[in-house]
Formats: C-alpha cells, sequence, structure tokens
C-alpha cells in the first residue's frame, strides 16, 4: 500500500473526472489498483492512462468516488490482475495490428491505455452528456462511433445494437456491465473483455468477486466471454 | 502415500482447504477440490446473510496477511444450492461444513442443516476475531465452548470440529472442553488478533480496526497450539496457520496434528499450492525413507 499525491484532475463527462498521480508506470492495459480513502471506502478502479503519470477515471456514484473527487492524497494496493492478452507475453507483437473495441459509459477507461490510430470503437452511453474521451480517441486516429440511449448524439439505442452485422476482428475487446457483456456475447461476439465485479481482498482469496469459479480479481479482470458465459 | 484417516472420513492427503479461502460459490470448491484439496471447509455459514465488513477487508503486512472480512456469507437457506451443486458435480467430495451462531441452538440449527447438504463433517466457528457476538466473542469461554458443542453432538451425527482461538489464555483449557463435550476434533488455529495503523493518515487499515492475521508469521503459534493440545487432549487435531510448503505439513504433524487446513497459503502460491504441496511432502518422505504414518505425534517422543 503506498500514499500518492493527486496531479492533476481532467473532466472528462458529466460527472466523470481523471485523477493523476505519479506512479503505476509498469502496468498493463486492463490491470487494477484499489484505492483507498482512509475512513471512507476502498474500491477497484481500473487505470485508464498508464506511464510515470498515469491516472485512473471516475464517474460520481457514492462516497468514495465523491471523496477521491475532492482528495489531495489516496493510498492505492496493486496494480493487481491479468490485463488484456495483446500486450503481455507472445501476443506483445500484435499490439500494433488493427483493434475493435466496445465499452459502455466509464467502462471505456479500461480500455483507454490500448486505443491507438485505425482502431475502431463503439462507444455506447445513457446520453451525449456521459460520453468520455471521445476527443482523445479521435485525436490518436481512432474511428469512434457513438451510440447513445436516448439518440442525443450517434446512433438511438445501446452500443450492441449499434454494431455492424458482422463484426470481423480477432481482436475484439470490451468492457461494461455485465448485461451489456452478455449481449455481447448472445450476439455471437466472444470478446476479451474487462469484467466488473465487487471486490473485496484483491488477491484471490475471498471469493466475493468470483463469477462461475472464475476469480475475477486473481485471474482476471480480462476474460473471454466464453469463459463467464458459455456452458461449462 | 499420503492418504489418512480422520474420523472415520478417508483422505486421499491430510490437505485439507481451510474456512475462508475460495469457498462461499459452488464453482470455486470445485476448483479446490480439482486443485487437489482433499476436503473442502465451506465459508462460515450463518443463519441470515451478512455482507460482513466493510472494506478495506485485508491488508499485507509482513510475512503474513491481516483481514476483517467480518463472515460475509449467503445465509445457510441459500447456502444449500451451493452444496448441491458441489455435490452433484462432484459426487465423493468431502466437504466439512463451518457454521458459526451465537447460542448453542442455533449452532446445533445450523449443523443439522449442513448434515442434510451433505456434509461430511461440520466444524463450529468459536474463533473469528472480528464479528460482533460471533466466533471468539463466545468461543473464549471454556463453558460456552462446551455448552455448544454438546448441544451440537446432540443434534448431529456426523463428526463434530471445533475450531479454536489463539487469542486466549490457555487453548488447551478450551481443548479440553470440547473433549468433555464429546467433540470428534480440534481445529487450530484461527487467526491471532493483529492491527496495521497507516501512518501517511493515522487511520486503522481495517474498517473493523481490529483484524486477524494468518500467514506464515502465525505458524510458530500454531505449531505451539497444536503441540499444547496434543500434549493434553486425546482427539485429532486439524492443524492451520501459516502452511505454504510441504515441510510446514510436516511439521504440523510432528506437532501431532492428523491432517492441516491450507488458507492463505492459497494466496502466496495461487490454487497449484495443493499440488505442490503433495509432491513436496512425498519428496520428503522419499528421501527420508520413512512413511506419513511415521511423523504423527513424533516431536512429543523427542
Amino acid at each position: 500500500m503506498r500514499r500518492v499525491k493527486v496531479i492533476e484532475r481532467r473532466k472528462e463527462a458529466k460527472d466523470t473526472e481523471s485523477i493523476y498521480f505519479e506512479g503505476c508506470s509498469e502496468a498493463l492495459p486492463g490491470q487494477f489498483i484499489m484505492v483507498w480513502l482512509p475512513g471512507i471506502d476502498e474500491f477497484p478502479m481500473s487505470l485508464s492512462r498508464i506511464g510515470r503519470i498515469s491516472s485512473i477515471t471516475a464517474l460520481k456514484k457514492g462516497a468514495g468516488t465523491e471523496a477521491l473527487m475532492s482528495a489531495d492524497e489516496f493510498s492505492i494496493r496493486g496494480p493487481f490482475g491479468n490485463g488484456f492478452s495483446l500486450c503481455r507475453g507472445k501476443e506483445k507483437d500484435k499490439e500494433k495490428e488493427k483493434k475493435i473495441l466496445i465499452a459502455g459509459g466509464i467502462g471505456m477507461a479500461s480500455l483507454l491505455p490500448m486505443v491507438a490510430r485505425d482502431d475502431t470503437v463503439f462507444l455506447g452511453a445513457k446520453s451525449k452528456d456521459y460520453l468520455p474521451f471521445v476527443d482523445e480517441m479521435r485525436a490518436r486516429g481512432a474511428d469512434v462511433r457513438i451510440a447513445t440511449d436516448d439518440g442525443s448524439c450517434g446512433f438511438k439505442g445501446s452500443v450492441i445494437e449499434s454494431l455492424p452485422e458482422h463484426l470481423c476482428s480477432e481482436r475484439i475487446y470490451a468492457c461494461g456491465p455485465m448485461e451489456m457483456l452478455r449481449s455481447l456475447y448472445e450476439h455471437g461476439i466472444d470478446a476479451e473483455a474487462s469484467l466488473e465485479s465487487y471486490m473485496k481482498c484483491a488477491i484471490g482469496i475471498c471469493d466475493s468477486c468470483t463469477i462461475n469459479g472464475f476469480v475475477v480479481c486473481r485471474e482476471g479482470p480480462v476474460v473471454k466471454l466464453d469463459r463467464i458465459f458459455g456452458s461449462r | 502415500m499420503l492418504g489418512v484417516e480422520l474420523c472415520g472420513i478417508k483422505l486421499d492427503s491430510p490437505l485439507i482447504s481451510a474456512s475462508g479461502i475460495l469457498d462461499e460459490h459452488a464453482e470455486s470448491m470445485i476448483r479446490l477440490l480439482d486443485a487437489g484439496a482433499s476436503a473442502v471447509t465451506t465459508k462460515s455459514i450463518g443463519n441470515l446473510e451478512r455482507k460482513g465488513n466493510e472494506n478495506p477487508v485485508i491488508a499485507e503486512v509482513a510475512c503474513g496477511l491481516l483481514n476483517g472480512m467480518g463472515l460475509p456469507n449467503p445465509g445457510i437457506e441459500r447456502f444449500a444450492g451451493e452444496m448441491e451443486i458441489v455435490k452433484r458435480k462432484r459426487a465423493n467430495s468431502v466437504i466439512i461444513g463451518s457454521v458459526f451462531a451465537s447460542s448453542a441452538e442455533d449452532f446445533a440449527i445450523l449443523a443439522k442443516r449442513m448434515e442434510s447438504y451433505g456434509a461430511s463433517a461440520v466444524e463450529l466457528n468459536l474463533s473469528c476475531p472480528h464479528a460482533k457476538g460471533f466466533g471468539a466473542e463466545v468461543g473464549s469461554d471454556p463453558q460456552a465452548v462446551f455448552d455448544i458443542t454438546k448441544e451440537v453432538k446432540k443434534k448431529v451425527n456426523i463428526p463434530v470440529f471445533v475450531k479454536l482461538t489463539p487469542n486466549v489464555r490457555s487453548i488447551v483449557d478450551l481443548a479440553k472442553a470440547c473433549e468433555e463435550a464429546n467433540a470428534d476434533g480440534i481445529t487450530a488455529i484461527n487467526t491471532v488478533r493483529g492491527m496495521k495503523i497507516d501512518v501517511e493518515s493515522f487511520h486503522p487499515v481495517l474498517s473493523c480496526r481490529i483484524g486477524g492475521l494468518s500467514g506464515p508469521a502465525i505458524k510458530p503459534i500454531g505449531i505451539r497450539c497444536v503441540y499444547e493440545i496434543v500434549e493434553e487432549v486425546d482427539l485429532p487435531v486439524i492443524g492451520v496457520g501459516g502452511i505454504v510448503d510441504g515441510k510446514d505439513v510436516i511439521e504440523y504433524m510432528a506437532a501431532g496434528a492428523s491432517a492441516v487446513g491450507i488458507g492463505s497459503g492459497v494466496y502466496y502460491r495461487g490454487l497449484e499450492i495443493f499440488g505442490l504441496v503433495r509432491r513436496e511432502m512425498e519428496e520428503f518422505f522419499r528421501e527420508k525413507k520413512i512413511g506419513i504414518e511415521d511423523i504423527k505425534g513424533i516431536a512429543h517422543r523427542r
């Protein structure tokens, strides 16, 4: 556990803010840290940018994230988890190939470190006010396609409904609520996804985040959807 | 080669998974069994669902883990489903149902339910150090240990193990109370009360402030407790506390343990720990040209 200072904040969307701090430069895209605000709460956060200065991106939701948005310092454990496969081991040389990234709202945060030129990003949110990182991803050269529930920006409907009939890429990555990931899987897309699950210990022992025998905090949070939704 | 018998239950090794580790969901328990645990002890289950303590519930410390989970569990009613899945998918598996309550009557009701779910034995959690009104708060008094054990023994036919706390003046007094109440065995030890304060913010790290220490740091305490109990009490003991490798198991057995529980070791070596420890023990026995039956309680005779 170590204490970090907030270096900078950036508003990303309504109620959504990135918090920059020094450290986690060796982390892999898809890994997460446990953020502790003494006396308030400890909760998992994906790294949204990774470097000498890294960031996490919070959507205001409860006392913990609210405190994080006004904190000058906070404590972290980690990074934990496996990260996306193309960023580790023998998959690493494929990093330059074109990718398809599919995210629901703040789920975009864990995919953001991978977004590069020529990637296609499908981003869904409830309305145009809740779309994080769009300008930044376009500046990197990604093709960003938007879907909103209320139709206030881009396609009207869910991000899954906005997907083209045939998505041909072996490299499809996703992050978002469980219902979204399930509907993606039922769409016939066995993406590699970063799961959101309630975490307590974050080190693979307490069994609170386990889904279908998969220990999300230690063996994930990144996993092929078939491991979670497929019949076993 | 590593087979042992515990209260008439045949185990293919002495390596049981301890309560509290990857044992709230059926699929996790199945993974422990498939990884080589000879029996799985369930999460401690109470009458009603409990969320447990707020985060943080864990802190890494030198040579150990400090936890204050606060007995999160789905409640005995819903746990039926998890037990049913394990029994269906791994028919001959040995499951030790761990239960906690604040009265002898409730302990007996829960134990009975575990028996009806197909548990091979029950373990009474009289030792959790971080849940108000439960665990060590009821299990530090020999009279209470006696009353609870006695009541449970009246109601169930499967073996009854009592998990004891080391946070008392004499764990032997607790063990003697178990013996007088006709317990079938003792599990020792639960975690050692401990605390961590963050010196940047001066806040206690665990939300419940004081928690339980596990891992290699507490192994000498576990060994001492097992040794003391075996000196005075004629009941089989499951030794728990800080087991990470094969020699740790040998040490517990030399102190008199009939089997052992592995918990935090899963954090240190992953689920593979069961297979790895097995091989390390086999290697040890091959090199020394002795068998598992030769070492039980051997330190008492030296």
